[in-house]
């Protein structure tokens, strides 16, 4: 098992490596330029000159190799927008995203699961159409009209939640108000990933319940809820860890609509600023990031699903 | 009392990395010699009093005896030297706004109060391009900073600046907190504390507008305004800008060389349509690059030359030459009237292309509309001048000298986007820059109207009124445009 994750830690790094390098070649060849050369109101001689401060000059590979050598040693390079290290900037906004999505999956799953119980237990019944159009809406409702049709509702109707930022300005250590200003993003991220939460349980439980070892422990007459929870649920789950793993790049895209809405300072709108304005270390940075979290979500959720069920085993 | 800006600041005026949302900090942190008058015409800041030389090379400032920095130090004549001579006109740093200064050769210093601008051509405009984001900073903070866009501590931290609040905390991605500067030479100001804060999305702008989080904002998206007048928490307030929207015709496709072309455009975009449904009336039809804020200066018998009138349009194109064909596109030489226009995605730039598109089908020349993100955009049209036709706008100082943008040395790669010259239009353009003698420089600046909605180099498009949305209770706040208003904060107060 250890010779295994070892293994399936080197096949990451190798996927970092060349997401970084694709990242970089895309980037660079994408249309436009760093912000500051593409204004309106820079001229010629501007752009020439901040062309050549920031290297933009060199050639692609060049810069590349750059990077990297720097890359090797931790240093992701300084970022065109704000001359800061990239680190620095993702290190600022990386927790915040990591609160965010981590509230959304917590609240997904807490809610999704025993939604899709019910909806499996009572197949075809109205709770099941109830739990089936509610997944199919959360799904289709776009996140930024979500976010803004809660906004209006409950911080210019009702006045009951902030409607931006993750802490009121100069309330930063009041954690009653950072919560306040969590509930309504986290909402709706997790809009993005509970339907699939509820409608994976579901089905793996309808799989789980008419299997031959379901029906023995029925008929040696165990209480149905012994029987849905005590067998049935706990083999079924083992699935739903699986969709934990894919959920993560789904929660990552979804915090870029989420937090463009809600003003907050997490990756996402970082991610968007950067490609926006061409902020090419940091964009890279951020790539290379988001996917080192990706693959080791995914790593985590693979050793899990052997351990939970230990008939899998990696290869 | 908060306002949005819709991302992360740069607090130095002259950063490369200084956008819209820096202008707002930056205005209310550092001071400049002269800042714009509630008639937008130059009023004193840090430079008690300005006179030009008599030959029109230099311009001689007297700076406040008595102003300091916020860490206490006094502001002399060696901030200005530094400000200019190592900052702005070092071609090598591509410092932001640079391009303004161009006729300004070295800042001397007369004495530790007064100092004097030598010029390579007169330029009597001096006085207000200072108070278009010119902020005058600290020498002795840079001092020993080898590259000054890098100096984070500064520009992206706790800035030592000179107006009336000082940074008290910035929070990146979040908000930047402001309080009084107690060092200030002005007057003490009502507000304890300015907060700008990091609102990215416009329609949570408005939203937080109505819940009382922002005290006074911008209105980009103008159709929502008349729901947003209904409120009663705020009130909503239309301002004069110096901009005006322009439809570039590149000068190097021979179709838009003859002027007649160009006035059937002007002819047949309904420009007052544009400002009803895009704007919801907020602005006028343009026809020179000249704005009716300017009072001095602008000429108002121009305003009726090309209203909307397509058989005029169809009339001007077939004395040009251009010939109905079978499908109903004009046709020349057997060549159909046909181009791209290039679209960046911004503001109200779609849905006015797209209302300029149904206009000159209608007079038979087919435009095919582009749409691009703004930075590829920017590459392609304004950078690499690879493009036919596109709409875009100019926000320029408070002066009438718009020679930057039309003059023929500005041609194919600076501020002349159609790239049009003439040399008739360039000698206007000296004058006005030139000329000291505000009788004589008013004429000047009439003959340069008429000049331009004459012979269009631009197709002029429409002048647009900023919407302000203020919360019911600010008060205080000057009748002029937010960016503008923020050289004046310290009059605001906030009612009980």
């Amino acid at each position: 098992m250890l010779r295994i994750a070892a293994q399936r830690v080197v096949q990451g790094v190798i996927v970092l490596v060349l997401v970084s390098a694709i990242t970089f070649l895309l980037v660079n060849l994408a249309p436009g330029g760093p912000s500051s050369l593409m204004r309106m109101d820079a001229t010629p001689e501007q752009r020439e000159a901040l062309t050549r401060r920031l290297g933009l000059d060199q050639p692609v590979p060049v810069r590349y190799l750059q990077w990297f050598s720097g890359a090797l040693r931790g240093d992701l390079g300084i970022s065109l927008s704000s001359n800061e290290p990239v680190a620095f900037r993702i290190a600022q906004r990386l927790p915040n995203t990591l609160l965010l999505a981590g509230t959304a999956l917590v609240v997904s799953i807490l809610v999704g699961i025993p939604l899709g119980v019910v909806a499996a237990l009572r197949r075809n019944s109205l709770p099941d159409f109830v739990v089936a159009i509610v997944s199919v809406m959360g799904v289709s409702v776009p996140a930024f009209w979500l976010g803004i049709i809660l906004i209006l509702a409950f911080s210019v109707s009702l006045r009951l939640l902030p409607s931006s930022g993750i802490a009121g300005t100069g309330n930063e250590g009041d954690l009653v108000d950072r919560l306040q200003h969590l509930v309504l993003p986290a909402l709706v991220l997790s809009t993005t990933v509970l339907p699939y939460v509820v409608r994976f349980t579901r089905s793996a439980l309808l799989d789980v319940l008419h299997q031959d070892y379901v029906r023995t422990a029925t008929a040696k007459g165990l209480s149905h809820v012994r029987v849905v929870y005590g067998h049935a649920l706990r083999n079924a789950l083992v699935p739903v860890v699986s969709i934990v793993g894919t959920l993560v790049p789904r929660l990552v895209g979804g915090s870029v609509v989420t937090e463009a809405v809600f003003g907050w300072p997490g990756m996402g709108r970082l991610a968007v600023e950067a490609a926006n304005g061409r902020d090419y270390p940091l964009i890279v940075g951020i790539t290379v990031i988001v996917a080192a979290v990706v693959v080791s979500s995914s790593l985590v959720v693979d050793l899990a699903y052997s351990w939970l069920d230990p008939r899998i085993r990696l290869t | 009392m908060t306002i949005p800006i819709a991302a992360d600041p740069t607090m130095n005026p002259w950063h490369p990395n200084a956008f819209l949302e820096s202008i707002f900090v930056n205005r209310v942190l550092f001071d400049s010699l002269t800042r714009p008058g509630k008639d937008l015409t130059p009023a004193p800041d840090l430079a008690v009093s300005w006179e030009s030389a008599s030959d029109g090379l230099s311009w001689t400032f007297k700076l406040k005896d008595n102003a300091k920095w916020s860490d206490g130090q006094a502001i002399t004549a060696d901030d200005v030297l530094f400000t200019f001579n190592d900052i702005v006109l070092k071609k090598e740093l591509g410092a932001t706004g640079a391009g303004n200064f161009a006729a300004v050769k070295s800042v001397e210093a007369i004495s530790p109060t007064s100092v004097k601008f030598n010029l390579v051509r007169p330029f009597s405009a001096l006085p207000s391009y200072l108070a278009y984001n010119a902020g005058i900073l600290p020498k002795h903070a840079f001092q020993g900073q080898a590259d000054p866009w890098a100096f984070t501590a500064f520009n992206k931290g706790m800035p030592i600046s000179s107006g009336p609040f000082k940074v008290e905390s910035y929070t990146s991605g979040q908000s930047v907190v402001l309080a009084r500067n107690d060092a200030y030479f002005g007057g003490k100001p009502y507000l304890d504390k300015v907060v700008f804060k990091v609102v990215p999305d416009s329609n949570t702008q408005i939203a937080q507008a109505l819940s009382g989080e922002l005290s006074i904002m911008i209105m980009d998206n103008k159709a929502a305004v008349d729901r947003v007048k209904s409120a009663a928490q705020v009130r909503v307030e239309p301002r004069e800008l110096v901009q005006y929207y322009w439809l570039s015709l590149n000068q190097t496709d021979p179709r838009f060389q003859d002027v007649r072309v160009r006035q059937a455009f002007d002819y047949a975009i309904d420009r007052q349509a544009i400002v009803t449904t895009i704007e919801k009336g907020y602005g006028k039809p343009a026809n020179s690059a000249i704005v009716p804020a300017f009072k001095a200066y602008f000429d108002p018998s121009h305003d009726s030359q090309y209203a909307f009138n397509a058989d005029k349009a169809k009339q001007l194109l077939s004395d040009a030459g251009w010939q109905a064909g079978p499908d109903g596109v004009l046709q020349k030489a057997g060549q159909p009237f046909q181009f791209t226009m290039d679209v960046g995605q911004r503001g109200v730039l779609q849905p006015t292309n797209e209302l300029i598109q149904q206009n000159l089908k209608a007079v038979g020349i087919q435009a095919d509309l582009n749409s691009m993100e703004w930075n590829a955009y920017i590459q392609k049209v304004v950078v690499s001048r690879d493009y036919t036709a596109t709409v875009n706008w100019w926000v320029y100082p408070n002066d009438p000298d718009v020679f930057p943008y039309f003059h023929s040395s500005t041609a194919g790669k600076g501020f002349n986007i159609p790239g049009f010259k003439d040399p008739q239009l360039d000698d206007l353009l000296t004058r006005v820059q030139t000329e000291t003698d505000l009788t004589k420089r008013k004429q000047a600046v009439t003959e340069l109207q008429t000049f331009m909605a004459d012979n269009l180099p631009y197709i002029f498009l429409w002048y647009p009124q900023e919407i302000d949305v203020i919360n019911a209770n600010l008060q205080g706040v000057p009748d002029i445009n937010l960016r503008d208003n923020m050289h004046y904060v310290v009059e605001w107060w906030l009612k009980k």
